[in-house]
């Protein structure tokens, strides 16, 4: 058994051996059992996997504060996720080889890749250059977040399963390259619930030019209780629904709340202790609830000028990236509350796709990567930088992703790179991760990870290790089958682990 | 190097053997070993190999320790002939009969897989062992003694016996109806517990609708049900329920659920199927007409052999991945996941069974093999994704003829006559979609184009100030023409007098000297009596008679023939005269000639908009800012991708000349639209501008200086892709100062208010009920013209064709193949074989009928359970797609095997099932909680009451529409969209915000996007389609609780619901709220209620109130 392959979670035994003596031990024992926590009760016998592990959910509260099976590094998730499949070979994974072949063409004979044939290698058009303490090469592409090098934990040895966008996004958001299964903070939410009981356990915040391109199944459920979706606002278009309609005064609004209130209550009364009505009377009092939380969340007046310009949010040149900015500040606030998951997407599909609105660079890469670097780069580097100074780094991931790589070579007959998912970089900052650290490699040209290999899965099952969430055991029953965010693969990258 | 020279076979074991001898070469052995080792197989012995004299013992010292009868690793036992055959979790069969060398075993004991070498530690075995092995294998791997064992899997799980045999009797004084409550009852007194009293009438007509219909009873029902003395009334109530067209609706959600309908095609392009629908109307038709569920469970395996070509669409329902790249890996991994998804959605649909696992590795629990899986890819392997042309069965279309022409005069009395002043219809052969247009009576019509230039007749005609420019495009439609036949009708749907200006092709000495033109009054050409001559014409000549005749294919003119009386049903009808080749049509002009009498000239037009290329002339004026006010679009915000002013020929308008543009507004966050694209001189969506207002908008041009001007050049798209954000009504305005622009050019003379085709004028009703009255009608003719002629439709039902050879793939990876395939099914349930080039369908055949037969254990008890789970909220079997050894097992298995069998000795009548469960007092039982109930069964699962439940994010809304009163229960064809939809390069939905007529029809009917969820019922645990669901979750969030309660949707239906009360209940608000609550609740309101009710209306008005009743557990909750 390698080292990386090594279990961090507590199992069974041990953790009632070491845990169960003295009242607490048995209380907490009780609590666990409790929320079925230590073992699915009508699980099945399969030999070799572990115990599921599937929280029991109270229909009255399905956001309540769970715990998670061994102590956490990190207590939320900011997953940034440059939708178009970002370069890495322009961006963090520096090739010198690249630089001296530029203009050749890449040993091994023709080359047919997503879109057809591929031409030469050709270099980076943005210099690197080394950064922070560390000197870790960092191109000038996204020079706010080379100046944070030393923050960073890269992995540069990702591969993803797929070379098309869609299943590309729904890998990496859901672990399947398939439509229909719950992503990411979905498992987490339904595994961990949330602290704050104002405000949505998760928080997709789209682009500001539009959506991705598996749009609603980056964020979706899948088959976990709709509950556990991504709620999906961002700073200029807030959750729909969320206002009182126009044309009802606020005192109309109210009484109508009342008599709702007051009708619910009187049906209830006819069926004590039956929890699926209790359940809808109390999700109208969060909603009345979030109707006051949201907009404060959102509410960006209260930031102070050195914050705004920090972030770029007051970009008057650029109003895409002070867009953006505003996007980042308000992933910072809803952190700031205690929200558990939240997804930030720079790119969209909308408007011309292939890379006019995201990082597709296939045709014209120096151009339209010029206008997206500066979108990315400055707020989402005051981001991170806003989150350490708050003390938020402590127990926040954040983590940085994207579909796939982009290819060494031009294609052939075109100025930009094709698809490349043989090879590409993600990073992670903050709790629970080494920094400055990179782990893995690519090949000479950045075409295919060579060292330390790392699956979409170990990815994720990192990820959840770092929540405190044993991503073997946490599942869902469906189809008779236990579902897990890995499927039945995936290892925690344990040398990344601080 | 001599090495590499020997031979093979037993030759090579000879050499080897001398090789072995010459003591000098044992370095070169050493060398050689290791790359035989890595390539090649120690020989197999050349004599005969007994099992029990060496194999055995062999294994047994080798392999048995963790393949025997105590361990089994990776679940291979290496003792029993079935399972080496079978092979261990791998799936890949531990020996191949036979031949040694192809057989998993012999490979990794020799270690040729370098990952995975047997026995992983110790000692390997000698070449000398591996031998014995081969030559055992090679002879036939007998192991005495086994052969029948290995025949027979053995089945111990209790879903692959087949139902026990079991027939309970009903004893006088117990308790319950029928056997359902026997089984149920038993299951209670065991556990302590006892069955609740019947519920109240009003909750069981209420419970009974929302169960079958997901629909309330009316007022008038319940108080029908209530007051009804005979002893059968719960029974004559559920035969109704079983009777009505709404059951089909309700369980076929239940159904599309199951097999992931959707009509689009998911993944990343999202793209429509826009005939996906034939087969969600099959699965309604075929539970109304309650199709034997054995049929249709074959018809949509294999409906094409059987008659049904729409039930095929099951196989082709799920996502498909429509980008193709020329990267081969990813081509074939695609066709794997496509197949992969048909065997899944087959086998938990009618199996209850994964099947999926079996890809890449026998399933752990269930007898599924890999080869089972690939034996089954087989049977599908000629499956495609695609439409196809259907000939639907030859119909009498005379019924739908006369409901056409009857609600054709409903709607003719809603229509205000004076917005339709002109309506313009051309000759292609589509309707709007409004019931007005045109169409072809003769087939093979072929269009002809004109002559693209500008003079008189030609397509940019722009005709003088005595006749109209050309306003019938670039098109006509002709004919060969015989005398006596009818070509074309048009349908105005016009209610009044009207002048009739008629037009045609001219311009060849072929077409017809005397082509007649006829009004017919209800619209059937067939019947003559009702028909009157109104014009003979020269399709050879302009319409004014003149000009020769150049063989130019020309547009006419305008041709009066006179004014007539007009009925919403009236059709004109161009029939060919006795001379000439060729007939012609081309638009006809509808003038309102109101009041009668009224002389007319000509009316005199320039050519409608069009999306590529507009021009707008006037007398010259001075100018410096030019606006251009866009007033309609023909959809959505408008946009324009160049704008152009002229003075002498010069476009003064582009920025590089120094002209400044402003706008009213710039759709946000597009690159590709603009402001600064409106002129800078280059065409195409891509560098346009997108105002972001619905339908207006305005732009501006400041020139650098005056000038002076007579010319405007616009478009939407002068590369001509795009056709939609047309600003078809506008106003051009020119001046020196900003402030005091004159106008100088308008859409007003122009022809049509949109595009060449459309008709001119817009619907305006004096009632609502006109909206509703065109919905019905719009359907109706669609249907209609599916059945003109018995006309092939197309349909997303798949395309079929012989496949090549199938294989099984080692751990499922398409670049490792392995045996070719048999077509055939699980082959422990006696499944079938075929032969490996049997023709496609007669696979899909087979498979059909292996899957309905009735010695298949699995088929009726998995659609039984799921009955009963939608009757009671929960099923016998818990997971019912999973009725292997990981799902649960029966609470009441007694029960399920009874109802099985009960189905199939009933012709697989699935209503009877219904009615069992429904005259069971166990569905009739009351739902109020009891201590003694939840503290035993909190779950409600043993049914000591009827567990209550939330309704379906489509019953509830629904449900909203039928109090509301606004519920259209119009069946079948197309479905209405839940969204704007934006076609970009892939597709993107925008939820509506304001709801019609169209939207009211039953949510099964709402076309199902993958991926996005409708905006306000989606929340409520809507299935995406992206995955097979067999039981949605209940959950119950916040943003459900926003969506009912403040989405334009709820508030709309809040205030139809508010109308309604109005009209109907009289003037007092006491009335009024009584019935607010019989509408939503079925029942009055208790004292209490009445009065807070009351208050809230007086103080708030009546809509607060119906938009608390839809927000209500009551309202939402089945009783």
């Amino acid at each position: 058994m390698t080292e990386k392959r090594k279990h961090h979670g507590l199992d069974r035994r041990s953790f009632l051996g070491t845990m169960s003596s003295g009242l607490g031990g048995i209380a907490l024992a009780q609590l666990l059992s409790s929320q079925d926590l230590l073992g699915a009760k009508d699980g099945d016998e399969a030999p070799s996997a572990k115990k599921p592990l599937r929280p029991v959910i109270d229909s009255r509260k399905p956001f309540a504060p769970r715990s998670p099976h061994f102590k956490p590094r990190a207590r939320n998730v900011v997953v940034i996720f440059c939708a178009g499949a970002c370069s890495h070979i322009d961006t963090f994974d520096y090739k010198p080889e690249l630089i001296k072949r530029h203009g050749k063409p890449m040993p091994g004979g023709k080359l047919i890749t997503f879109q057809g044939e591929q031409g030469s290698l050709i270099k980076s058009p943005w210099e690197f250059k080394p950064r922070g303490k560390s000197g870790k090469m960092v191109s000038e592409l996204v020079p706010h977040l080379g100046e944070l090098a030393d923050e960073l934990c890269f992995i540069h040895s990702m591969t993803s399963k797929t070379n098309t966008h869609g299943p590309g996004e729904n890998f990496m958001s859901t672990g399947y390259t398939l439509d229909g299964f719950p992503s990411m903070g979905a498992w987490l939410t339904y595994a961990l619930g949330s602290p704050n009981a104002d405000l949505p356990a998760y928080v997709a915040i789209p682009d500001p030019r539009g959506t991705p391109q598996s749009s609603v199944n980056n964020w979706g459920p899948g088959f976990l209780p709709a509950a556990f979706q991504g709620v999906d606002f961002n700073s200029s278009n807030p959750i729909r629904n969320l206002k009182s309609p126009p044309g009802i005064s606020d005192s109309s609004d109210k009484a109508t709340r009342d008599f709702l209130q007051r009708l619910n209550a009187r049906h209830q009364e006819r069926f004590p202790g039956d929890s699926e009505l209790a359940a809808r009377i109390s999700s109208y009092e969060m909603a009345a609830r979030m109707q006051l939380s949201v907009p404060e969340v959102s509410n960006l007046d209260s930031e102070p000028n050195h914050i705004l310009k920090m972030y770029g949010a007051d970009d008057t040149s650029n109003k895409l990236k002070a867009s953006f900015a505003r996007n980042c500040i308000l992933a910072r606030r809803l952190i700031e509350k205690g929200v558990r998951f939240v997804q930030l997407f720079n790119g969209a599909y909308q408007a011309g796709g292939e890379g006019v609105s995201n990082w597709d660079g296939h045709k014209a890469l120096k151009n339209q990567y010029s206008k997206h670097g500066p979108v990315l780069d400055q707020p989402a580097a005051a981001l991170l930088r806003d989150l350490k100074d708050r003390g938020l780094l402590e127990d926040t991931l954040v983590v940085w992703c994207t579909e796939f790589g982009r290819m060494p070579t031009f294609q052939k007959g075109s100025s930009g790179r094709d698809h490349n998912p043989h090879g590409f970089t993600t990073w992670m900052a903050g709790a629970g991760v080494k920094a400055p650290y990179s782990y893995g490699a690519t090949d000479e040209f950045g075409h295919k990870a060579a060292e330390k290999i790392c699956s979409v899965y170990d990815f994720h099952a990192t990820i959840l290790h770092l929540l405190g969430i044993d991503h073997e055991r946490l599942s869902f029953l469906h189809n008779g089958l236990e579902r897990r965010l890995t499927d039945v693969h995936g290892s925690v990258i344990t040398e990344i682990l601080a | 190097m001599l090495v590499l020279k020997i031979p093979t076979g037993p030759l090579r074991h000879r050499a080897m053997a001398y090789l072995k001898t010459t003591l000098a070469l044992t370095v070169l052995l050493a060398t050689l070993a290791s790359i035989a080792g890595a390539q090649e197989l120690p020989p197999a012995l050349e004599r005969p190999v007994e099992y029990d004299k060496e194999i055995e013992p062999l294994l047994r010292k080798r392999c048995l320790g963790c393949h025997g009868e105590k361990k089994q690793k990776g679940k291979l036992r290496l003792d029993q002939l079935s399972n080496i055959l079978r092979g261990g979790e791998s799936g890949e069969p531990a020996l191949v009969r036979g031949n040694s060398s192809s057989s998993h075993l012999v490979k990794l004991v020799a270690g040729l897989d370098p990952e995975l070498v047997m026995p992983p530690r110790g000692k390997r075995l000698t070449a000398g062992e591996i031998g014995l092995l081969r030559a055992w294998i090679d002879q036939g791997a007998r192991m005495p003694g086994q052969e029948e064992k290995a025949a027979a899997v053995k089945l111990e799980h209790w879903a692959f016996r087949p139902p026990a045999a079991n027939k309970p009797e009903i004893k006088p004084g117990g308790w319950g109806k029928n056997p359902v409550d026997i089984f149920i009852h038993a299951r209670l007194k065991e556990k302590g517990l006892g069955p609740s009293p019947r519920a109240d009438r009003t909750s069981l007509i209420r419970r009974l609708r929302l169960v079958m219909h997901g629909l309330p009873p009316t007022p008038e029902e319940i108080e029908a049900f209530v007051a009804d003395k005979r002893p059968d009334a719960w029974k004559r109530l559920v035969e109704d329920a079983l009777q009505s067209d709404r059951y089909g609706e309700r369980w076929a959600r239940h159904w599309l659920d199951i097999v992931r309908f959707g009509e689009t095609t998911g993944f990343e392009t999202n793209r429509p199927r826009p005939t996906a629908w034939h087969y969600r109307d099959y699965v309604i038709r075929s539970f109304n007409e309650d199709k034997p569920y054995n049929q249709f469970v074959r018809e949509q395996i294999a409906g094409d052999a059987l008659g049904n070509a729409m039930a095929t669409g099951f196989l082709v329902a799920g996502p498909h991945d429509i980008v193709k790249s020329p990267d081969i890996n990813l081509t074939l991994m695609q066709r794997q996941d496509e197949l992969a998804d048909i065997i899944n959605v087959t086998g938990t649909t009618f199996l209850g069974l994964t099947l999926g696992c079996a890809r890449c590795h026998n399933h752990k629990f269930d007898p599924v093999s890999q080869r089972d899986y690939y034996s089954i890819q087989a049977t599908f392997a000629g499956v495609q994704h695609a439409e196809r042309v259907i000939r639907t069965e030859q119909k009498d279309p005379a019924p739908l003829d006369l409901e056409i022409s009857r609600l054709k005069e409903e709607l003719g009395d809603s229509i205000r006559p004076s917005t339709e002043k002109l309506l313009l219809l051309d000759d292609t052969a589509s309707f709007d979609g409004f019931g007005r247009g045109t169409t072809h009576l003769a087939r093979h019509g072929k269009k002809s184009s004109r002559n693209g230039g500008r003079a008189r007749g030609q397509a940019y005609d722009p005709g003088t100030s005595k006749r109209s420019g050309n306003i019938s495009g670039g098109h006509y439609t002709l004919w060969d023409n015989q005398p006596g036949k009818d070509f074309a009708a048009w349908h105005p749907l016009l209610k009044g007098t009207y002048r009739i200006w008629l037009s045609w092709g001219s311009g060849h000495s072929t077409h017809s000297g005397n082509a007649k033109y006829l009004t017919d009054r209800d619209g059937n050409p067939e019947t003559r009596n009702d028909q009157e001559l109104i014009a003979t014409v020269d399709q050879r000549r302009f319409s004014d008679g003149s000009g020769d005749v150049p063989q130019k294919e020309l547009w006419s003119g305008l041709f009066d023939a006179g004014v007539h009386e007009l009925h919403p049903a009236s059709v004109i009808l161009l029939r060919g005269g006795s001379k000439g080749a060729t007939v012609t049509a081309d638009v006809v002009l509808f003038e309102l000639a109101e009041p009668k009498g009224f002389a007319t000239r000509q009316p005199i037009f320039r050519p409608p908009v069009n999306s590529r290329h507009n021009l707008d002339t006037f007398e010259p004026v001075e100018a410096r800012f030019v606006r251009f006010t866009i007033e309609a679009t023909n959809s959505s915000q408008p946009c324009i991708d160049e704008l152009e002013i002229f003075s002498g020929g010069r476009n003064l308008a582009l920025a590089s000349l120094g002209t400044r543009s402003s706008c009213s507004s710039s759709l946000p966050g597009y690159a590709i639209h603009k402001l600064e694209h409106i002129n800078d001189g280059k065409y195409g969506n891509n560098r346009s501008w997108i105002a972001n207002e619905g339908g207006e908008g305005w732009v501006q041009l400041e020139l650098p200086s005056p000038a002076l001007i007579d010319r405007i050049e616009w478009s939407r798209d002068r590369e001509g892709k795009f056709s939609d954000r047309v600003a078809i009504g506008y106003r051009i305005e020119a001046g020196l100062k900003e402030s005091d622009l004159q106008l100088v050019a308008s859409s007003r003379s122009r022809a049509g208010a949109e595009a060449p085709g459309i008709p001119s004028a817009r619907f305006t009703f004096h009632k609502e009920a006109g909206e509703k009255t065109l919905a019905s009608l719009k359907r109706v003719v669609a249907s209609r013209n599916q059945l003109a002629g018995g006309k092939p439709v197309k349909a997303y039902v798949g395309t079929f064709r012989q496949p090549g050879p199938t294989y099984r793939l080692y751990r499922g990876d398409p670049m490792q193949k392995r045996e070719e395939m048999n077509p055939g099914a699980l082959e422990a349930l006696s499944g079938f074989q075929l032969q490996k080039n049997a023709p496609e369908q007669q696979r899909r055949l087979a498979f059909a009928r292996w899957l309905s037969d009735r010695r298949n254990p699995l088929t009726a008890r998995v659609i039984v359970n799921r009955l009963w789970m939608h009757h009671f909220g929960s099923g016998i079997v818990t997971t019912p797609n999973d009725f292997g050894q990981n799902g649960t097992r029966p609470s009441h298995p007694l029960l399920l095997d009874w109802l099985s069998t009960e189905l199939m000795d009933n012709n697989w009548s699935l209503k009877h099932i219904h009615r069992l469960l429904l005259l069971s007092s166990t569905f009739q039982q009351d739902n109020r909680p009891g201590k003694k109930g939840l503290e035993l069964d909190s779950a409600s699962a043993l049914l000591w009451r009827f567990p209550p439940r939330r309704l379906e994010a489509e019953a509830i809304r629904d449900s909203i529409l039928k109090a509301s009163g606004v519920l259209d229960l119009t069946m079948g064809g197309p479905g209405f969209s839940g969204f704007t939809v934006i076609p970009e390069n892939v597709n993107h939905f925008f939820p509506k915000n304001k709801y019609g007529p169209e939207d009211y029809r039953r949510m099964i009917y709402m076309i199902k996007v993958r991926q996005e969820q409708e905006s306000v019922f989606g929340a409520f645990d809507c299935p995406d389609a992206g995955q097979v669901i067999s039981k949605r979750s209940r959950s119950t969030t916040p943003i459900q609780a926003l969506n009912l309660f403040n989405s334009s949707f709820a508030l709309q239906m809040a205030g139809l619901l508010q109308k309604r009360l109005e009209q109907e209940a009289g003037p007092g608000n006491t009335d009024r709220i009584r019935l607010a609550f019989e509408l939503c609740f079925g029942r009055k309101p208790g004292p209490e209620e009445a009065k807070e009710g009351e208050r809230l209306v007086n103080q708030h008005g009546l809509q607060g109130l119906c938009r608390a009743l839809f927000n209500s557990n009551e309202f939402v909750f089945i009783p």
